[in-house]
């Protein structure tokens, strides 16, 4: 099988305002979540591709390269875990950086996928135009990779 | 395109309760659970956490399989809506 599902992370640093460059995969099975997370993504200069459920999007993975995916957990046919499971053993997709959606609740899911594999999360809200519900807007650094941070900073 | 996804959590998260409504209405707790954990990550999503929670806790007891004290926290996470809209309504004029 050739390599289309990874490859080098662009070298962007942390707290740079340039544009970003990549490609990132969204699965999450509603369509609100996709589209907020496309939306913002794009303005920060990412390429944004959606799946709506976990064979969608691991059929998108094994057909074109990206350099991340956002992965939503609980969805139908099947889940984010099964997906997770599916890329560590497919040679093409294993280095493939996940970033798991979730709640803040969920943490012993967060700490599954993340013994599974998974780069690093992000929990809801995803837009801090929200935090004055009474939030606290939660854009976790996703630095682990060294380029997806700035997810996080988008101005609105 | 903000203002156009609001319009669309509001949607969504009316036609949620109000299958969640008719599911526990007819017993099935299944839907109930499926409707609850779509509301409680759209809510979540647009920052209505208060709803997500409310939402979260649906989810828990459908997932057990109880139904007592379902209507409650139905009427709850109504309620919480309700909140949360009035909010990002006052939100949106003052912008």
């Amino acid at each position: 099988m050739s390599q289309v599902g990874a490859r080098p992370a662009p070298p962007i640093l942390a707290g740079s305002t340039h544009p970003r460059e990549g490609r990132i995969l969204v699965v999450d099975d509603e369509m609100l979540n996709r589209t907020l997370l496309s939306v913002n993504l794009q303005e920060s200069g990412y390429t944004v591709e959606l799946a709506e459920d976990g064979q969608q999007a691991l059929e998108m993975m094994r057909a074109r390269p990206f350099d991340a995916v956002l992965l939503d957990l609980i969805m139908p046919r099947m889940d984010g875990y099964q997906v997770l499971a599916e890329m560590k053993q497919d040679a093409a997709l294993r280095r493939l950086p996940v970033i798991v959606i979730s709640s803040s609740d969920e943490i012993d899911s967060i700490v599954r996928c993340i013994e599974m594999g998974a780069t690093d999360y992000l929990t809801k809200p995803f837009n801090r135009c929200c935090s004055t519900l009474g939030c606290e807007p939660h854009w976790p650094a996703c630095t682990r990779n060294g380029w997806l941070h700035c997810v996080t900073s988008l101005p609105r | 395109m903000l203002p156009t996804l609001i319009e669309q959590f509001y949607r969504d998260a009316d036609r949620l309760l109000g299958q969640a409504r008719q599911a526990l209405e007819q017993g099935q707790v299944e839907n109930v659970r499926i409707a609850s954990h779509s509301l409680k990550s759209i809510s979540a999503t647009f920052g209505a956490m208060a709803l997500s929670t409310v939402a979260r806790e649906m989810e828990s007891f459908a997932r057990d399989g109880r139904i007592e004290g379902m209507a409650e926290q139905l009427t709850r996470a109504e309620a919480e809506f309700a909140r949360a809209k009035a909010t990002l309504e006052a939100m949106h004029y003052e912008s």
